[in-house]
């Protein structure tokens, strides 16, 4: 198996050789390959924050059925993130009404996608 | 909790022995994270610090890498440095008792030293130690290769696998940089002495059959 990082020791010097030793003469630490991971990493952290932002209404809804199951007495609830600030009514009598006994009031919002979304999927 | 995060890092990144970095290591220290997360997530409801908690696992792994290979490039940097000494470079010039040339090192090496791949021996990082151990892996030959060279006034280096597990050397040899592995990989000497895309083309081979 070609090597994924050598390094050759002289002294106190250190060489990465490790291009010498693979047919690609690719190297773990040339520019190329911190470029291309740097970007690569960025991407996929643009891409969670996105995600994020559109499954807002998607955890505000796994909060309500979370809650309704294990609730039975009225009682008021929050949940907030960075988009959406949203206030949780758990009735009485837990089989009446929407969400299973559950109703959920927007009571902050900011003005972005994920809360568009969520607020589609709340109502 | 501080505590528990302090403690998963230590044992993470603090595997520092011969299972750092094998699968066994992956293992542990992957199961050991779980048990932390599992941990921090009974222990708290705070969204944010659950969420700090993943991310703080994720950092630590991601460190642990690159944490490997600078302290394995700090000791073979050590290693190289020690090489010079002249106490050193003496000592083989007298054992050796005449000159040799770079092939005749190799198989004065390998009637010296016995190949050893037992993970319970003792590894020396010292070329005299290695010599009257008599007993050694790539490690030992690559650390005694070198001195052998140098001691013969070849410019000589170690090059590590950092993450491979195998260690061999390069001589400098009509001003080029020449790979040569003198373990006993079960190769001809010709496959030895440079060919560098060894490790790719005939490796599996070597290892199966010598456990290198």
């Amino acid at each position: 198996m070609p090597p994924i990082l050598a390094l050759a020791f002289e002294g106190l010097s250190i060489v990465d050789v490790t291009s010498s030793y693979r047919s690609d003469h690719w190297s773990l630490l040339s520019m190329l390959t911190i470029v291309f991971v740097s970007i690569g990493v960025g991407f996929v952290v643009c891409i969670y924050v996105i995600w994020k932002k559109l499954s807002v209404g998607d955890t505000i809804m796994d909060a309500v059925r979370g809650t309704t199951t294990r609730m039975l007495k009225s009682d008021t609830y929050s949940y907030s993130s960075e988009t959406v600030k949203a206030r949780m009514y758990v009735s009485k009598f837990p089989f009446w009404g929407r969400n299973n006994g559950a109703n959920v009031e927007i009571v902050h919002r900011s003005p972005c996608l994920g809360f568009l979304i969520g607020e589609k999927l709340l109502y | 909790m501080v505590l528990a995060i302090l403690f998963g890092t230590l044992v993470i990144l603090g595997l520092g022995s011969g299972l750092w970095m094998s699968s066994w290591w992956w293992l542990f220290s992957g199961l050991f994270a779980l048990v932390l997360l599992k941990f921090i997530y009974s222990v708290t409801t705070r969204k944010i610090l659950r969420k700090l908690s993943v991310v703080y696992v994720l950092i630590v792994f991601s460190a642990a890498m690159p944490v490997f290979a600078v302290h394995q490039a700090a000791a073979y940097q050590s290693i190289a440095q020690g090489l010079t000494s002249s106490r050193e470079i003496n000592h083989f010039r007298n054992i050796l008792g005449r000159s040799y040339n770079y092939t005749e090192l190799i198989q004065w090496e390998n009637r010296s030293l016995s190949w050893n791949s037992s993970s319970s021996m003792a590894v020396y990082n010292d070329p005299i130690e290695i010599y009257e151990h008599h007993q050694a892996r790539c490690h030992g030959y690559a650390v005694l290769y070198a001195e052998l060279c140098i001691s013969q006034g070849y410019q000589c280096r170690i090059v590590v696998n950092i993450f491979g597990d195998h260690v061999w050397n390069e001589v400098r040899i009509e001003d080029k940089w020449t790979r040569i592995d003198a373990s006993p990989t079960g190769a001809p000497l010709s496959q030895n002495i440079g060919y560098p895309l060894f490790y790719e083309e005939k490796w599996h081979a070597a290892n199966t059959r010598f456990g290198i």
